[in-house]
């Protein structure tokens, strides 16, 4: 059992509360990634489990223990940092048996167990090396190498992929999961990287100013963003104000530019009944036709391309709707029903009214 | 392009010559007291009027610069360990921390670089004087401790503010304890500043003349008795002991060139990103 629970925590700096009365459980062998933009409390968060920050505020429990007042080196956690921080004076075998020695282990034992995990992380052979002598890729695996063996009851990874160039990023982001998955390790992963959260983890915190947006899977995150910010943070999204004619028992009815838009009552749970209202909508949901579409369960608005941006597997068509609004819209290249579009075209953008996301007033 | 190569080499050329200048300028007197120190005349003649090294037996027979010597060198230990250790704790302190007045502070220790040393002499003979404070030596050395902080301290802050602390971290976050990860890390990685603040911190005090010769009673440093020595003398016993410092002094570099050379590479291994 190495569940992680952090209560009401608060730390600031100076008057910045980089984390604002924070809670956050992380169960027994998960792994959960917090994401935001850099000064969300993302690294504060981490650093705070470490015990290399104490809260204001709150408390830390590992394991059911409440671990406020321990020490790092009393914490039996590993972590990866950002540049590693591999000691550059010692080995990769020194490095590797640095928290064994710590822990006083017997010679034959450190040799086994460093020899044991260099073998899984691919790093046989690299024993003697110094760490300014390795790839970025193996000086990643050292480190993760180094966290590892002492086998802490929970993982904390600083970004520990940002410096690896793309496809190797790729290629470790899936490494890395197998490797958790394995080892069964509580994993917290902090990232600025949106694709990698919802690469690797089972539970997203998306972060903001020291609180907590919206919590859940990467699936109902990309899905059902609760609010702007993670819309916006997650994903490209088109977002429209519109404006409430009425609402009855079912519906919302909803005018943009002169046209009118019915939206479901039960897609969304804010209860909003005047005024105006933001919705989200992703540019993939939206289709493209020639004629108008007149069925129900389809919201069909005409439009006018005028710009055409092709990104290789995809294509985005920004499409005009009216005076001050334009939509963008993505579908796969080459495929039959948009590839004859060209600039200028009058067509008409829809989308199965489900798909909308409604933000707020 | 050809004119504009030519200026180049016209450049280059001067560079060289002043180059060439400067070096002349610091190495060519070291050459004339070596040479000087040989001579057989009791005088400082160049070039030497005959070869002996007669000077150098006088100034191993003469007591007083025995004595000076042991002096100067227990000084200079002294201050040296004592400057490392202050020069340390406050640097830590300076380059990690944010603290009220830091910077006055700072700028404190580092002011005996532009402070006259005829002041600090002259400051800290008269609060002596004050205290009754009248044991040589200590006096020295306190005064020696303050002459070489700024070097030291200017030396370590550097090497700690290029010193990553993710390093400490990641010790502590594998269960070494603060001993542990100081011992371990964090003196191994800055260990070529500690080396050059040492060398600067020994030399400042062993070259002291200014200053220490405000405080010095009838006990003196080797510097004060050497220049007393050629106030009333004119053989080359002066130069013989110039020539075996300047001899010691080289040796000193090139035994730590190899070693600092060497460390050096560990420790820019440690630069931040």
């Amino acid at each position: 059992m190495s569940e992680i629970h952090l209560e009401n925590i608060t730390v600031s700096y100076g008057n910045v509360k980089a984390l604002d009365n924070f809670s956050l459980r992380i169960k027994d062998g998960s792994f959960i990634s917090l994401l935001g933009p850099s000064g969300c409390g993302k690294t504060t968060c981490l650093r705070t489990v470490a015990g290399f920050i104490r809260p204001d505020r709150g408390n830390v429990y590992i394991e059911g223990k409440r671990v406020n007042d321990l020490p790092p080196n009393k914490r039996e956690i590993g972590i990866v940092f950002q540049n590693y921080a591999l000691f550059p004076h010692k080995t990769v075998f020194q490095n590797v048996a640095f928290g064994l020695r710590m822990k006083k282990a017997e010679k034959s034992e450190i040799r086994d167990r460093v020899d044991e995990i260099l073998k899984m992380l691919y790093l046989s052979g690299f024993e003697d090396r110094y760490p300014i002598q390795l790839s970025g890729g193996q000086q990643q695996r050292v480190a993760l190498a180094r966290a590892l063996v002492t086998r802490p009851s929970v993982l904390l990874l600083d970004e520990p992929l940002g410096a690896l160039d793309k496809k190797l990023r790729e290629e470790m982001q899936i490494e890395l999961r197998k490797l958790q998955e394995s080892l069964g390790i509580t994993t917290l992963f902090v990232t600025h990287d949106q694709e990698e959260a919802l690469t690797m983890a089972d539970t997203i915190v998306i972060m903001n100013e020291g609180k907590t947006e919206q919590l859940g899977t990467p699936g109902e995150i990309y899905d059902h963003p609760e609010n702007k910010f993670v819309a916006e943070f997650i994903g490209l999204s088109n977002f429209l104000l519109l404006h409430i004619t009425d609402v009855d028992s079912e519906e919302m009815i909803c005018t943009l530019e002169r046209h009118i838009l019915r939206i479901p009552k039960d897609v969304h749970r804010e209860n909003i009944s005047r005024g105006c209202v933001e919705v989200a909508i992703r540019p993939e949901k939206i289709a493209m036709a020639k004629d108008v579409k007149d069925e129900p369960e389809i919201h069909c608005i005409p439009g006018i391309i005028e710009r055409i941006v092709y990104k290789g597997s995809f294509t985005l068509y920004y499409v005009r709707i009216g005076e001050k609004q334009s939509i963008v819209v993505q579908r796969i290249s080459g495929e039959a029903e948009s590839q004859d579009y060209v600039l200028n075209d009058k067509i008409h953008v829809h989308w199965d009214k489900r798909d909308i996301l409604v933000l707020g007033p | 392009m050809k004119a504009e190569k030519e200026g180049y080499d016209i450049v280059t050329s001067v560079f060289f010559a002043l180059t060439f200048v400067g070096l002349t300028l610091i190495v060519f007197p070291q050459i004339v007291v070596l040479l000087t120190s040989f001579n057989s005349t009791p005088e400082l003649a160049f070039p030497p009027k005959g070869l002996s090294l007669k000077w150098y037996r006088h100034m191993i027979e003469r007591e007083a610069f025995f004595h000076s010597v042991k002096l100067s060198l227990l000084l200079a230990t002294l201050a040296t360990v004592a400057s490392l250790v202050i020069s340390f704790l406050f640097s830590l302190a300076v380059v990690r921390h944010k603290f009220f007045g830091r910077d006055l502070i700072n700028a404190l220790i580092l002011s005996p670089l532009i402070i006259p040393e005829v002041v600090s002499g002259l400051a800290l003979l008269y609060i002596f004087n004050r205290l009754q404070l009248y044991n040589t030596t200590v006096n020295l050395l306190i005064l020696h401790i303050l002459l070489t902080l700024p070097y030291s301290v200017r030396v370590i802050s550097a090497t700690l503010y290029r010193f990553d602390v993710s390093l400490e971290e990641a010790a502590l976050s594998l269960g070494a304890d603060r001993l542990r990860t100081f011992a371990l890390i964090t003196v191994p990685l800055i260990r070529p500043g500690l080396i050059s603040a040492a060398v600067f911190s020994f030399v400042v005090s062993f070259n002291n003349f200014t200053a220490t010769m405000f405080i010095v009673t009838r006990q003196t440093t080797l510097p004060v008795e050497v220049f007393s020595y050629i106030r009333t003398e004119n053989d080359p016993t002066v130069a013989a002991i110039s020539s075996v410092f300047v001899i010691l002094t080289i040796l000193l570099i090139l035994v730590n060139r190899k070693r600092i050379g060497a460390r050096d590479l560990s420790g820019d291994r440690t630069a931040r990103k």
